[in-house]
């Protein structure tokens, strides 16, 4: 008896692509470019299934190579208009709409200081309305923020490998995630807890 | 910067910081910063608090997405013709 796994491709499609759609389409808000994606997963999978190692099952190395295609499509998001990068004392409207913009200080304002969550609303996260809510908020983040919020929570890459895969430096991985936050919390903030 | 406004930091550094301390990349004046802003911030505590929440919320909905999303009929039909026409090649 054998354990081991082998390849059929002719089955590909039927059996993994509704999973690798999703896969996709939860990281990376875009339909069209999520089913772009799954399909040149297919396509170089194909290509490469000489290398392929029998000990792990189709559906994880198909997975694998589509985990690529997604931190590779950041990395091209992260890396156009390079004169888009923001220093942490950038003072743009976005910035200003969180933080008073009066020159002098750079406190919360009344209006966007976090207060407490129902705790009643806390317990309800697991629902489907609390998940098709979140990704609207995640899907409204730009990408550059996208990028390295997504990296970093869809698996357990850390800063530094994020940072090498996004091949931008420390400092501006700090602003975008700190952007992102900012962003993605005021987001449920008003969508889901009504404030 | 002067030690003086590295230590007396305002909400936008002090949720800034926290970012880069989850990345393990604070000095010792920016630690310490971080530490007395929290202590008398009710808003960055909350901010922090939250954030953690949301990020933790985010990795569960990465875990569970197969069973949120399909790939619509029509386009899994197109990408089988397309990827059969690949495999005779």
């Amino acid at each position: 008896m054998s354990s081991e796994f082998k390849l059929e491709p002719e089955k590909w499609i039927e059996r993994y692509s509704d999973a690798l759609f999703a896969y996709t389409f939860a990281r990376i808000n875009r339909q069209d470019v999520a089913e772009d994606l799954v399909q040149d997963t297919f396509f170089s999978a194909l290509k490469a299934k000489d290398t392929f190692q029998f000990n792990s099952s189709e559906k994880t190395w198909l997975i694998a190579i589509l985990k690529r295609k997604i931190i590779d499509y950041y990395r091209k998001k992260s890396t156009q208009n390079e004169l888009n990068i923001f220093d942490k004392d950038t003072k743009d409207d976005f910035m200003n709409h969180f933080f008073e913009a009066d020159g002098r200080t750079d406190h919360w304002t009344d209006a966007s200081g976090p207060t407490e969550w129902r705790k009643d609303f806390e317990t309800k996260v697991e629902s489907d309305e609390f998940f098709t809510i979140l990704k609207n908020c995640l899907g409204k983040l730009p990408e550059k923020m996208a990028a390295v919020f997504t990296l970093k929570n869809m698996e357990d890459l850390d800063s530094d490998e994020i940072c090498k895969e996004l091949q931008i430096a420390p400092s501006n991985y700090w602003v975008m995630m700190h952007r992102a936050k900012l962003q993605l919390r005021e987001c449920m903030d008003i969508n889901w807890f009504g404030k | 910067m002067s030690l003086f406004n590295k230590i007396f930091i305002q909400c936008k550094e002090a949720t800034y910081l926290h970012e880069k301390k989850r990345a393990g990349k604070l000095d010792a004046a920016e630690s310490l910063g971080l530490w007395i802003h929290m202590l008398y911030c009710s808003f960055c505590r909350q901010f922090v608090k939250q954030v953690e929440f949301l990020e933790a919320t985010a990795h569960k909905f990465y875990q569970t997405a197969e069973k949120r999303f399909h790939l619509s009929p029509t386009r899994k039909g197109e990408m089988q013709k397309a990827f059969e026409q690949e495999l005779k090649k």
